[in-house]
Order: structure tokens, then sequence, then C-alpha cells
């Protein structure tokens, strides 16, 4: 196996394959990479020097109960949905006029397929 | 629980939910202040106001087009570039110096006796990174974002994001090396 194509995919964050795992288990230069790229992301993820501060959340929720109800997405808005129902409501009261004046005046073409 | 499903309870009115979210994502919102050089109490204001800012237009986010982490992770690098150009505005330097991120905090004792001398090569290299690869491997490596979701997060094509981590990379192996 090509110890710098698993580097790559060890450096690329790609996830290894069995083959790869027990290449890295078994060959030190490839191992110790592993593990410094292990290390960093520990560096990283636990910095001692950043910490949440006790409490965030609470404060936080503390400011949001002085703020509105985010608005709904677009299409969950009442107005956007009565628009809609009443749009629907048009169609279906235009379909069933052509239709009755097709019953009535069978000689009548209202753009159908003659 | 999803993300999605959080966000979805909250629109309905049950901010519970949101505190749920806050509780989920707080650590990476201050792990990547850390990083862009807040901490302490200009952190916390910024995560407060990042958390604000994604309650009030949580309506408008489109769990389509992005994570909420990288959503949530724009609106903060938003803010903190915002501070820091009012920063940069009022001069205020003694401010930027005690800034974190430029300054190393003071190493614990305890930790740096337990830490390895490989770690603590590992650390001094990485504090010496520049902010913006820094963040790039922040994003990648621990908080799992695809390099086009960090692309969205910096303003910045994919190619740059490639480059920066690649960057990172190349500047870590060369400090160990030579002080191997």
């Amino acid at each position: 196996m090509d110890c710098n194509q698993v580097q790559e995919m060890v450096a690329q964050c790609e996830s290894l394959g069995p083959a790869e795992r027990a290449h890295v288990a078994a060959c030190a230069a490839c191992s110790a990479v592993a593990e410094s790229w292990g290390q960093l992301e520990a560096l990283l993820r636990d910095d001692p020097a950043v910490t949440v501060p006790d409490g965030f959340a609470d404060r936080v929720m503390a400011s949001i109960a002085e703020q509105p109800r985010p608005a709904a997405r677009w299409f969950e808005r009442r107005w956007v949905q009565y628009g809609m129902v009443q749009v629907g409501a048009l169609v279906s009261l235009f379909n069933l006029f052509r239709f009755v004046l097709r019953l009535l005046v069978p000689s009548l073409s209202l753009g159908g397929t003659p | 629980m999803e993300d999605s499903f959080l966000i979805n309870q909250t629109l309905t009115g049950q901010q519970d939910a949101f505190r749920l979210l806050i509780l989920r994502h707080q650590r990476g919102v201050f792990r990547f202040l850390g990083v862009l050089g807040f901490r302490g109490q200009a952190a916390e204001d910024l995560a407060q106001e990042a958390f604000l800012r994604a309650f009030r237009h949580l309506g408008g986010f489109d769990p389509s087009r992005a994570k909420f982490s990288t959503w949530l992770f724009t609106i903060v690098r938003n803010l903190a570039a915002n501070e820091a150009a009012r920063a940069h505005h009022r001069h205020a330097d003694r401010e930027l110096e005690s800034a974190p991120g430029l300054v190393d905090p003071a190493p614990d004792p305890l930790q740096q006796a337990l830490a390895s001398e490989r770690q603590g090569r590992l650390r001094e290299a990485l504090a010496r990174l520049p902010d913006i690869l820094r963040t790039a491997l922040l994003l990648t490596r621990v908080e799992g974002l695809s390099l086009e979701e960090v692309a969205k997060v910096e303003h910045c094509a994919v190619g740059t994001v490639k480059s920066r981590v690649f960057r990172a990379r190349e500047l870590l192996r060369a400090a160990l090396s030579q002080e191997s």
C-alpha cells in the first residue's frame, strides 16, 4: 500500500477502508501522521482557553423571550395560504362555469379541444 | 433529534426547542469565535447576538440549501467581521492586543506537564498559523463542514478553501519537521 496515498486520505479527512486502517496500524510513519492529525483536531476541539460561559443558553433564551415569534416560512404564512385557497376556488369556479356552459350551449367552444 | 425538527418546533412557537439548538451548537460557535480572535465577554456578546439573529431569521432559513450549522457559522462570521471592522475604526489597539487568538493564553502548568513533546510542538505550530488557515482547519476537521460549506461561511471559492487547508497542512508539516 502506498504510504503517500494513505497519508493524503488521512489529511483530507477521508474515511479509511479496512485495508487502509490495517496499513495505518502496521506502518509507523502513517500511524505517526494519523496520530498528529488526531492530536491537532483535539487541540482545536478542546482548546482550554475556549469555554462556553455558565448559563449562556439561559441568557440567550431570556433575550429571546422579549422577541416576537420568528416569522414562519413564506409558504406557511397565513395570508399566502389564504391567497392560495382563493386562487384555487376561483379556478374551480371557472371550470364549473365552463362545464355548465358547455352543457347548456353544446356548440360553444371555450378553448377546449374541438 | 434533527436540527430541522427543532427548527420547525421553534417556528410553531415552542421556544424550548431553540434552547436545544443553542446547547447543541454553542461550543462550536465559541470555538469558531476563538479562532477568529474573540474570547471572554467579546465572544459571549457575539455568540449571543448570533443566536438572537438566527432566531429572528429562522423562517428564512432554507434547510435544502445549507445545514443549520453552516448558516449559523455564516452569521457568526459576518458579525465577527463587522465587529473587527468597528474595532479597527475605533483604533482600539489596546483591546485588540488583548484579544484572544493574537496572544497565547497562559499555559496551564499541569496540562503542560501532561502534554507530550509532539503535542507541544503541534500546539505552537497551530498558534503560529494565520487565522484564516486555522479557521479552515477548524471548520473542516472539527466542525465537520465540507469544503463547499466552508466556502459559503467564508464567502470565498471552494478552491480557496482547498488551498487554505492545503497550506495549513504544509505549514504544520514544515514546522513539525523543522523542530523534530
